[in-house]
């Protein structure tokens, strides 16, 4: 089995220390003399252990020694407390893991995509079904890809009727929102044979909309306790550490207590505690990640905690972010690298003024300074191809013509500065980006963007997506 | 200054030889204080010699270190906890008779006599992790740069507490009672034997004496047969400062009578204070 590596390891650690904590306590009981009684006792050992994860014959295995780019972002913790009595709670534990699986609210499980794309193809057909025909037959191509291109994404829009589902590939991508709770269930605003390069701002807006609020809630999680643990969520091999981990924590509490056979506590009993592991996975340079891997921008997250409140403990198993959207340090670091941008000259090509409209340099700088949209603005990966590279999609918020409106841009990271700005969608009149300045600014609601087949930040940022989920476990798809 | 500061540079020069010829650097003991040449590149005057006292000595053996080829030190996990535990037990074993000392030392009677002591210990290891063959798990203190090249940092980090004494035990042993090692080391030297057996252990009592700064102990050492001689003695672990003993005839029965049951009676006491030994662990 895959995870004997992971597990034998877990066990090994957590006994090892306990065995060494638990001869330090016996001999630091003995009074130390002198004047006064005197002994000292440790109640607490917190280990937190940096590690590598590598395959090694077919076995799944953890090194802690060499550390590559990636393997520092591995971490296994846990907790011994020193107690009068041996852990309390069942010793008999199920061989396969309870889970409890937490996503991201807008992350579609595997389960219920085939629904999904059921509901969208009847839609299309109820609509007009000769008209739909090719992109039918578009969406069941893309479903069963296995390459980036096509592809087929899912995204809940922070409510379980709302999805927005985006075909990708050919000359035009599918675009369509879809809701199971209304009498006209599904949206179309692209398909393959649409005239027309410009699209309504308004899926997508509710899209950005969901993640901010996902954002604004501390990476908030949704729990789906119908949904069986996927084997990879992006490259982490959650499966394969969920079980190598429940197997070493089981192992080891049955070995801590006093009814096991190799049991070691006699005189005191060392409770396992606070057992969980962050893992996490970038793109090495070895794999075509991008060079600068000082700050890596492109990485998912997961924790994977054992929940030992109840008598029969269960494992926790959360992805705390996707690598498409940047959270935490990451987004921080490319935050940073914004603000050196914005200090360019307009006659800098590099510098975002570049391609800002110089009259409307007031409100976007409004924009930026203010630290309350700071924090709402998104930064979202989104190149061409893959692996995955340092090129973003930035989402802020501003205000023009007295409405708050969104606005886009992309960039390139290169040589730790951003690059190659390219406006995706305008603050200032979110109609027709190439109008002059004194064409009529329509209403936000009525705002429209520019989305070509070659268009460098929508359509990237949903290749992105789907390149993650191609590497993950949601579908039996190879990484390579 | 300029002397230690020359020093010093001798003995990094010694340590760089070593290491060009591919030999590691020369081990320490651990615990051990730094060499004088080591202190004296740091500028320091190097103390005056001095033996430690016996209760100084550590309650928690600490840990053989093994050195490796490159002089970095490899530590089984258990070091880690005995390194810090005997760390504390030997200065909490210097502030007791330091305390000691300074409650002798009070004579206005408005003070209150007064023991510190250290509650609390939090350590915080920077560590290498390193799997060896079997289940044996290593460490590697962070100290070389290399080390941060070679090993994911990891943490290791625990607290140490004084406990309460166990159920039964008396909480506080008289200030001028000598126990346990420091105990041992006044009965060497007031027979001038190289081991303490138990047989001797039992019969004696060793007194702690603070009036006499020059022999702050007196031993009381019952003899072996009924009838014999008593042996009482002034001592000082000193090693130049040979002790002053005065035997009580056999003969003074009444006197060495009295003396059996005073002694009698603390072995009895002192027995009780000690709880029971822990049982080994597997």
């Amino acid at each position: 089995m895959a995870s004997n590596g992971i597990a034998q390891t877990v066990q090994e650690m957590i006994v090892a220390t306990a065995e060494a904590v638990h001869q330090t306590e016996l001999e630091l009981e003995k009074p130390i003399g002198g004047a006064v009684w005197r002994s000292y006792s440790i109640p607490r050992v917190s280990v937190k252990a940096k590690f590598g994860v590598t395959v090694k014959k077919g076995n799944t295995v953890m090194f802690f020694d060499q550390p590559t780019e990636q393997q520092l972002f591995n971490t296994l913790n846990f907790s011994l407390y020193l107690a009068p009595e041996s852990q309390p709670g069942s010793l008999t534990f199920p061989a396969v893991p309870p889970v409890r699986l937490l996503l991201p609210p807008f992350i579609v499980p595997l389960e219920e995509r085939p629904r999904l794309l059921n509901e969208v193809k009847d839609g299309l057909q109820k609509l007009d079904a000769r008209k739909f025909e090719r992109e039918i037959s578009k969406l069941d191509e893309a479903y069963s890809s296995h390459s980036d291109d096509p592809g087929l994404i899912f995204l809940r829009l922070g409510h379980d009727t709302r999805h927005l589902v985006v075909r990708l590939g050919g000359d035009r991508d599918g675009i369509f929102l879809l809701d199971t709770s209304s009498d006209l269930p599904l949206a179309v605003f692209s398909y393959i044979d649409m005239e027309g390069r410009v699209l309504p701002w308004q899926p997508f807006a509710e899209l950005f909309a969901t993640f901010r609020q996902w954002q604004h809630s501390n990476l908030t999680d949704d729990e789906h306790p119908d949904v069986a643990l996927p084997d990879r969520l992006g490259a982490i091999s959650v499966s394969d550490f969920t079980q190598g981990m429940w197997n070493g924590y089981t192992r080891t509490r049955t070995e801590l207590s006093d009814s096991g056979d190799d049991a070691f506590a006699e005189s005191s009993f060392y409770e396992l505690r606070d057992v969980h592991a962050q893992l996490s996975y970038t793109v090495p340079r070895k794999a075509g990640g991008p060079e600068d891997q000082g700050t890596p921008f492109i990485r998912s997250q997961v924790l994977i905690g054992v929940d030992d409140r109840e008598s029969l403990p269960q494992v926790r198993v959360q992805l705390v972010a996707p690598e498409f959207i940047l959270v935490g340090e990451a987004r921080s670091a490319l935050l940073n690298l914004l603000q050196e941008n914005l200090d360019l000259s307009r006659k800098n090509k590099d510098s975002l003024w570049s391609v800002l409209r110089p009259e409307y340099e007031g409100e976007y700088r409004k924009a930026f300074l203010d630290s309350q949209r700071q924090e709402q603005a998104l930064m979202l990966l989104s190149y061409r191809d893959k692996p995955p590279q340092n090129e973003f999609l930035f989402v802020w918020s501003g205000q023009s013509a007295g409405e708050e409106r969104d606005f886009a841009f992309r960039f390139h990271l290169k040589d730790k500065t951003l690059k190659q700005p390219e406006l995706i969608l305008p603050l200032e009149d979110p109609v027709d980006p190439k109008a002059p300045p004194s064409s009529p600014q329509r209403r936000w609601a009525d705002a429209m963007v520019q989305y070509p087949k070659d268009h460098a930040g929508l359509h990237d940022f949903f290749h992105a997506i789907w390149v993650w989920d191609l590497a993950g476990g949601w579908f039996p798809r190879s990484t390579s | 200054m300029a002397k230690a500061e020359e020093k010093g540079k001798r003995a990094q020069k010694k340590d760089r030889r070593r290491k060009k010829a591919g030999q590691p650097a020369k081990p320490k003991p651990a615990g051990a204080a730094p060499s004088r040449a080591a202190r004296a590149a740091a500028g320091k005057k190097p103390a005056q010699r001095q033996r430690a006292p016996a209760a100084a000595r550590m309650a928690v053996a600490a840990p053989a270190v093994s050195v490796t080829d490159e002089g970095q030190q490899d530590l089984k996990l258990q070091d880690i906890f005995q390194l810090i535990s005997s760390s504390l037990v030997t200065a909490q074993q210097g502030l007791d008779n330091e305390s000691l000392k300074y409650v002798s030392a009070i004579s206005d009677p408005r003070l209150q006599p007064a023991l510190y002591s250290i509650p609390t210990v939090r350590a915080e290891a920077k560590v290498g992790l390193q799997k060896k063959t079997g289940s044996n798990l290593f460490v590697r203190l962070f100290g070389s740069p290399t080390d941060k090249t070679n090993y994911a940092e990891s943490s290791i980090s625990f607290d140490i507490v004084a406990s309460p004494p166990p159920p039964g035990a008396f909480a506080t042993i008289p200030s001028f009672l000598v126990l346990d090692t420091e105990k041992d080391e006044a009965i060497k030297k007031a027979t001038g034997s190289t081991t303490v057996e138990d047989q001797l252990r039992a019969s004696a009592t060793v007194f702690r004496n603070p009036q006499d700064s020059s022999r702050p102990y007196i031993v009381w050492i019952a003899g072996s047969q009924p009838g014999a001689a008593f042996q009482l003695s002034r001592v000082s672990l000193d090693e130049k400062v040979s002790p002053d003993s005065v035997s009580i005839s056999a003969s003074q029965t009444k006197i060495i009578q009295i003396l059996l049951d005073v002694a009698a009676s603390i072995r009895d006491w002192e027995q009780k204070a000690r709880p029971p030994k822990p049982t080994p662990a597997k």
